[in-house]
């Protein structure tokens, strides 16, 4: 109901207006769409011609039809399955971490309190601020050797950690980077679906004598349903997305412990200059993208219009 | 629902839960603001005394100040082309219903959906070709693209906040589409758009991906002069959180300013938080 009976009896009153109101909705989306289409359709057959080509720039002159090649080859150097694995433990993982943690803050947050302001004041900070900046400050607080996170083991009496040295804790450093960074965004966001709950469902069921936790999880977790799906769209595919911070803290390493689909495709473009091969995995994670998030958008777009 | 007598556990709660989540940010700042020490000298005290010194080396290095203006020149340039490409849709999405709509949107929300290393390599070649790599003008063409989404969504959502009446009052006095837009739900929305402006110049203040790969030699932004700063001063830590900090400051102050607005963006207005 994005547009009430008065609007559209406007519209219809208008068709008998002239060309140039007649054209305005096609005129005023004109722009976005030339500009959107030439962010999505030319870099997508780009990378279909560009993968179907030998396009190595050391090799300026072997630069052939190579179908199934570029395709066989990042298969087969057995860095895309790696990647893949590495890419997809860090999804869900940090995705699971962020919504059940954010869930409980958000919880927290949620009946009137005292500093409420401040807290969401400090909430936004991590994920609002320069990524870089931020990635900086947890590199050198996850060095092993005189880091501030160790310091404080330390101070502690507990034993250090290698962190980001050592190959088995690498990828769960930057887990624990990306919760410190996006779990408030999941809070701010459930705490906005919270507020926004009707009282009645809560009143009856505590008539009923419902507790606390029963309330939570039959009343206001299904209620929330629309927004959790929100959630893990956007962080979804944003997890996907992180660049800056394995950049920055890891840079893929040590050895290739950290290397999700777009270091990979980051070393294979600008390090091994093969462009063919980086086209063919530009590929692949668009397919990802596409089967990962075609379900949730078609729920979402839907319920939007059932505004 | 009141869950009696817990006020004082929920607020402790939430008081480790800050205090845990600030403690990177305090970081940031004690490190800057101490004595310069480097990287084997660990974290200083946070009872040493403070000291300006980190941030004369840092503002003494023409590079870092050249790639801030460069980052302020390219943030406010593609915000306002953004905005002028992005609001008439949003206007018209919002508040008309004609065939096609559906697809339309749901198109625009899935350019959100690319990686940018997807389309990185296409304008890589084609900024070669072009001779736009390593330009300004390349980078604003960049972050214009990828932030339309982002503010086509929020700025619709603000138009769908208007009040039904006052559009239709316009149509009903005779004024066209362009009339009723410019003059009517513009003005209503102004809030919306700064709030809209603001989160698009901070993404384009705080991308790295674009601006590292198809520029970063002559043009560097200041994400990626403070990369190339780390390099150059590797174990110099607090002139580096000096750096950090200086590269924050704006944005923090743009986030206090425009906090509602954040969430509404990064939720491509499905929150109005």
């Amino acid at each position: 109901m994005s547009t009430p009976a008065g609007a559209r009896s406007a519209a219809r009153r208008s068709r008998g207006r002239g060309l140039v109101e007649r054209s305005a909705p096609v005129v005023m989306l004109a722009p976005i769409i030339i500009v959107l289409a030439a962010l999505t359709l030319y870099p997508f057959f780009a990378n279909v011609w560009y993968s179907l080509h030998a396009r190595d720039l050391t090799q300026p002159f072997q630069t052939g039809f190579n179908a199934p090649r570029n395709f066989e080859a990042v298969i087969e150097g057995g860095s895309l399955l790696h990647a893949l694995s590495i890419t997809g433990q860090f999804v869900v993982i940090a995705l699971i971490v962020e919504l059940v943690l954010g869930g409980l803050i958000a919880l927290a947050l949620w009946q009137p309190i005292r500093g409420a302001r401040l807290f969401s004041t400090i909430l936004i900070l991590p994920f609002g601020l320069t990524p870089v900046a931020l990635a900086l400050a947890w590199r050198l607080l996850l060095n092993p050797a005189g880091g501030g996170l160790n310091a404080i083991l330390a101070h502690l009496g507990l034993p250090t950690l290698d962190w980001t040295a050592s190959p088995a804790l690498a990828l769960p450093s930057l887990i624990l980077v990306d919760v410190w960074q996006w779990t408030p965004f999941v809070t701010l966001i459930l705490l906005a679906g919270l507020v926004a709950l009707p009282n009645e469902p809560f009143e009856a069921a505590s008539v009923e004598g419902a507790g606390y936790w029963r309330s939570v999880f039959d009343i206001a977790l299904p209620l929330l349903k629309p927004l959790i799906l929100v959630v893990v769209l956007f962080r979804g595919i944003d997890l996907f997305r992180t660049f800056d911070t394995f950049w920055v803290i890891t840079g893929g390493g040590p050895g290739n412990a950290t290397e999700t689909l777009n270091m990979l495709l980051y070393r294979l473009a600008f390090q091994n200059l093969n462009f063919g091969q980086a086209a063919a995995l530009a590929l692949v994670m668009l397919v990802i993208v596409i089967l990962c998030t075609q379900p949730l958008m078609k729920r979402l777009v839907a319920r939007k219009d059932g505004r | 629902m009141k869950s009696r007598g817990s006020n004082l556990v929920r607020f402790l709660v939430l008081l480790v839960f800050c205090a845990i989540w600030a403690l990177p940010l305090l970081y940031i700042l004690r490190v800057a603001f101490a004595a310069p020490l480097d990287a084997a000298s660990g974290a200083p005290s946070p009872f040493a005394a403070l000291s300006l010194e980190n941030f004369r080396t840092v503002l003494a290095n023409p590079e870092m100040i050249r790639a801030l203006g460069n980052s302020l020149v390219i943030g406010v340039v593609s915000t306002l082309l953004v905005l002028a490409i992005a609001t008439p849709a949003a206007f018209v999405c919002a508040t008309r219903e004609f065939r096609g709509r559906e697809m339309i949107e749901g198109w625009i929300l899935s350019t959100r959906m690319l990686p940018a290393f997807v389309v990185i390599l296409p304008y890589f070649m084609l900024f070669r070709t072009a001779h736009l790599l390593d330009t300004m003008l390349g980078l604003v063409i960049m972050h214009v693209i990828v932030s339309l989404a982002l503010a086509f969504f929020m700025l619709r959502s603000f138009f769908a906040e208007l009040p039904r009446e006052v559009l239709e009052a316009s149509y009903m006095e005779g004024a066209g589409s362009y009339r009723t837009f410019a003059s009517v739900a513009l003005p209503q929305v102004r809030g919306g758009l700064i709030a809209t402006g603001i989160m698009v110049f901070i993404f384009s203040w705080n991308e790295l991906a674009f601006a590292f790969t198809l520029a970063g030699g002559a043009v560097k932004t200041g994400p990626v002069a403070i990369l190339g700063f780390m390099a150059f001063q590797n174990v110099q830590i607090a002139p580096l959180m000096a750096a950090a900090s200086i590269l924050i400051a704006p944005i923090a102050i743009l986030l206090i300013l425009a906090q509602k607005g954040l969430i509404r963006g990064l939720s491509f207005g499905a929150v109005k938080a």
